[in-house]
């Protein structure tokens, strides 16, 4: 009989009161020895708890680096959007790691969406608006 | 679990971060993307993923501004290929740019000749306003342009230029010729705002006024700016402007007639099809009221300028000065006529009198003989030309009057052509005055000379006999007939005076007689003295006359021509006197009297031409060669005759009668002849040299 090991736990993104968790769970043993590897992808990331975008940027800076993913660089509209978690991948080994958050906010009709309207008065609305963030 | 990221090579990892989002316009998707991080706010920015409709995407855009979209009739189907159409968004809000290839022929239906292609969208969140930037063709100008909507609705399409033939335009979008200013061109009033041809659809909108037009555009003329805008409805077009400021040749200034700071306004007159000028006049330094001025283009013959100057009052001794003027760069400034009537310049009648050339040492007339109430008026006609170093020729032509005590006692024409230049300095009515009485006073020498010319004893006669005191004191009447000339009235020894010809009578000698004898006595020839005898004998006939000139002058009688034209001085009717030479002379050469009574009595044609080229104060030398082009058939006698007869101030001589008939292609032999004819006086050996002399110098 073949028993298979799960490793299962959460990604914590934020901090205090204010964070994403993310259930993750790793098959044992790895296909490749000595790296576990995480694949997350949210079934209904609107419907998922919200990080302001700042706290966002927060935790990138202290876990993946200065300047990654900087909340000024946002036009201004966008530094009050909320992030929800899409996807991750992350490798134990280090050297692969890739995640993408919707940007959006709560609508009239009280849902969030992944919805921008960059300039305030103007009916643009862009969709789907995602930060991509890679490793290198 | 926290997330930590480390790699086993323990370098540090590095990341790359990116922002995307979709916009989805006229049923296209734009896919946007801004890589991350950047220094001055992110950018997003991406293209049309498929083709998409230009009414779709202007359709949806206007939409996104709660306005309808609205496009003429004519507009074309535009599509803006996949990957053409660019949305950016940034700190300082959307922007969409892209080009949609295609073209629009005659917008409108109304901006005729004009192509429009590439349709440059360029619409920003920050002003709002959906306008296109297109690539133009009109003819070979290929200008920019653009198209503006006012809420969803095209209103404007407009192009600019920097310059463009205003022919060019009336002939390709309206179908309309204006002759001569077709050659205009109109040019950019400003550097900064170029020529704009456009068509508004509806009320002004956004700086463009309502219908088509071309504005901000300035034209030249006469080297003066205005600034004009063509304008056209209901198949009519309009072309009104205004000068930027006076047009100043110097001499002549076009002002705005409503004296305002700006130049003459100006429109089209469609009918004369130049501009018409609507301008106050400034001639010489003087206000001479408004006047319509026409105004052309430069062109090889026409003018640039032509109006009429029409004072309503006198200016100085200048009768409400009224003349028409034309001008050019070219030709410069020319008035055909100006008439100026009843010029007021008094001459000195003693002191000309006594410049008269003499023969002989004669003494001065003094101002007593001379009465004290003469003056002097001229009847003037000026042309004005443009003359050297800026200055304006006159050329002066006309007549004089003399009168005395306000009665006119004698008048003729002024030696031919007086001219006067006036400088840039001088362009004013007081140095006008002053030089047309320095040409007229420079020619008044002459004028005198010829007016006591014995060759005309009955001008002399009527000159002397108004000018002088009367009764002529004898000491008058000897400088009279010292210098030669003629004077009638009671001239001791030199008239029929009555009581003489009492005691002549008496005497058993007519009067008529002793009068010849004296006019012969004095140099006179037959055909000078006959119209004296006529005048003071009036009961004379014909015959009587011609026996009296055959015993007193029987040197210049001597032919049927010399006779006939005595009797033509005297005033003898023609047919009369032919009847009385045939009768008293019937052994006339029939081919000699022919030829007389051509000579003296010429077809009414001949005396036609002779009055038209009179009027055309013709040289004699002129008259000669247009006499001879118009009746090749006429003799050299002939036409000598009519030049001694009709043109005597250029042909007062043999010498000066045979120049001219030599000038008209006569050959020596015929010159000769005429002379023998004309002149009974000279002996054949002065026929001979003043012929000779007629040849000398060149052909």
């Amino acid at each position: 009989m073949q028993y298979n090991a799960m490793v299962r736990g959460q990604i914590v993104i934020g901090s205090g009161e204010e964070k994403l968790s993310i259930p993750v769970s790793m098959k044992l043993p790895p296909d490749q020895p000595g790296s576990l590897v995480v694949d997350y992808t949210a079934d209904k990331p609107e419907d998922a708890t919200h990080l302001e975008v700042g706290k966002f940027a927060d935790w990138v800076e202290q876990n993946l680096g200065p300047g990654v993913f900087d909340k000024t660089a946002l036009p201004q509209s966008a530094q009050n959007l909320e992030v929800a978690l899409k996807t991750l991948h992350l490798e134990t080994t280090g050297t692969n790691f890739e995640m993408a958050v919707l940007l959006g906010s709560k609508g009239a009709d009280n849902t969030w969406k992944a919805e921008w309207k960059p300039v305030s008065g103007f009916p643009l609305t862009l969709v789907d608006v995602t930060v991509d963030i890679k490793q290198v | 679990m926290l997330l930590s990221i480390s790699n086993k090579s323990s370098s540090i990892p590095s990341f790359v971060s990116r922002l995307r989002g979709t916009v989805r316009l006229g049923a296209a998707e734009f896919n946007l993307k801004a890589d991350l991080p950047v220094h001055e706010g992110a950018a997003l920015s991406g293209a049309n993923s498929s083709p998409l409709s230009f009414k779709h995407a202007i359709s949806d855009l206007v939409e996104l501004t709660d306005f309808s979209p609205q496009l003429p009739g004519d507009f074309p189907d535009l599509f803006f290929e996949e990957d053409t159409l660019r949305i950016t968004v940034s700190p300082g809000g959307a922007l969409l740019s892209g080009t949609a290839a295609g073209e629009w022929k005659n917008p409108f239906g109304v901006l005729k000749g004009l192509t429009l292609r590439n349709f440059q969208l360029n619409y920003s969140s920050a002003n709002r306003t959906l306008g296109l930037a297109v690539d133009a063709e009109f003819g070979s100008a290929r200008p920019k342009g653009r198209l503006l909507f006012d809420r969803g609705k095209l209103r404007i399409v407009a192009v600019t230029l920097d310059e463009i033939n205003l022919g060019s335009i009336l002939a390709k979008s309206l179908g309309i010729v204006w002759g001569p200013l077709n050659a205009l061109i109109l040019r950019v009033r400003d550097p900064a705002e170029p020529i704009r041809f456009y068509y508004c659809d509806g009320p002004a909108y956004a700086g463009y006024e309502e219908g088509f037009r071309v504005d901000q555009a300035a034209i030249e003329i006469a080297g003066h700016r205005a600034e004009v805008a063509l304008s056209a409805a209901g198949g009519t077009a309009t072309l009104a402007g205004r000068f930027l400021s006076d047009i100043d040749l110097g001499f002549l200034r076009l002002s705005a007639a409503d004296d305002s700071r700006m130049g003459p306004a100006l429109s089209v007159d469609e009918a004369e099809r130049a501009l018409r000028l609507d301008a106050g006049i400034t001639f010489l330094g003087e206000r001479l009221g408004t006047s319509t001025v026409a105004a052309r283009p430069p062109s090889a013959n026409g003018y640039e300028l032509r109006g009429e100057i029409r004072a309503t009052t006198d200016v100085l001794v200048f009768k409400t000065p009224d003349f028409i003027f034309t001008w050019s760069k070219a030709k410069g400034f020319h008035v055909d006529t100006w008439a100026m009537p009843d010029f007021p310049f008094d001459l000195s009648f003693v002191e000309l009198l006594n410049k008269v050339p003499m023969r002989s040492a004669c003494g001065p007339f003094s101002s007593e003989m001379v009465k004290q109430s003469i003056h002097t008026r001229f009847d003037l006609k000026a042309r004005i030309d443009s003359g050297p170093e800026s200055a304006l020729r006159f050329t002066l032509n006309g007549r004089y009057r003399i009168f005395v005590d306000q009665d006119e006692v004698v008048s003729g024409q002024l030696p031919p052509n007086l001219t006067l230049l006036l400088k840039p300095d001088e362009f004013n009515f007081t140095a006008l005055a002053n030089g047309i009485r320095d040409a007229i006073h420079g020619s008044a020498t002459a004028l005198v000379q010829q007016l006591v010319d014995p060759t005309f004893p009955e001008r002399s006669t009527q000159f002397l006999g108004a000018l002088l005191v009367q009764p002529l004191p004898e000491e008058v009447a000897n400088l009279i007939r010292c210098r030669g000339w003629s004077v009638a009235g009671p001239v001791p020894t030199s008239g029929p005076d009555p009581a003489a010809s009492a005691t002549s009578e008496r005497e058993g000698e007519a009067t008529p007689d002793r009068y010849a004898r004296e006019l012969r006595r004095r140099g006179m020839t037959a055909q000078q003295a006959a119209s004296l005898i006529a005048g003071v004998y009036p009961a004379l006939g014909p015959a009587d006359l011609i026996s009296l000139l055959r015993r007193h002058y029987p040197e210049t009688v001597g032919t049927p021509l010399l006779m006939l034209w005595a009797l033509d001085r005297a005033g003898v009717p023609r047919e009369s006197a032919a009847q009385a030479f045939l009768t008293r002379t019937p052994d006339v050469k029939d081919a000699a009297f022919s030829a007389a009574v051509k000579t003296v009595d010429p077809h009414p044609r001949v005396e036609q031409t002779v009055k038209h080229l009179q009027r055309l104060q013709t040289s004699g030398l002129q008259a000669a060669r247009q006499l001879k082009a118009a009746f090749p058939t006429f003799s050299a006698t002939q036409i000598g005759y009519l030049l001694l007869v009709h043109f005597s101030q250029t042909v007062p001589d043999a010498r000066a009668m045979g120049t001219a008939l030599r000038g008209m292609g006569a050959n020596y032999r015929q010159v000769r002849t005429a002379i023998y004819d004309l002149f009974p006086v000279l002996s054949p050996a002065e026929v001979e040299a003043v012929a000779r002399s007629c040849f000398q110098g060149g052909p």
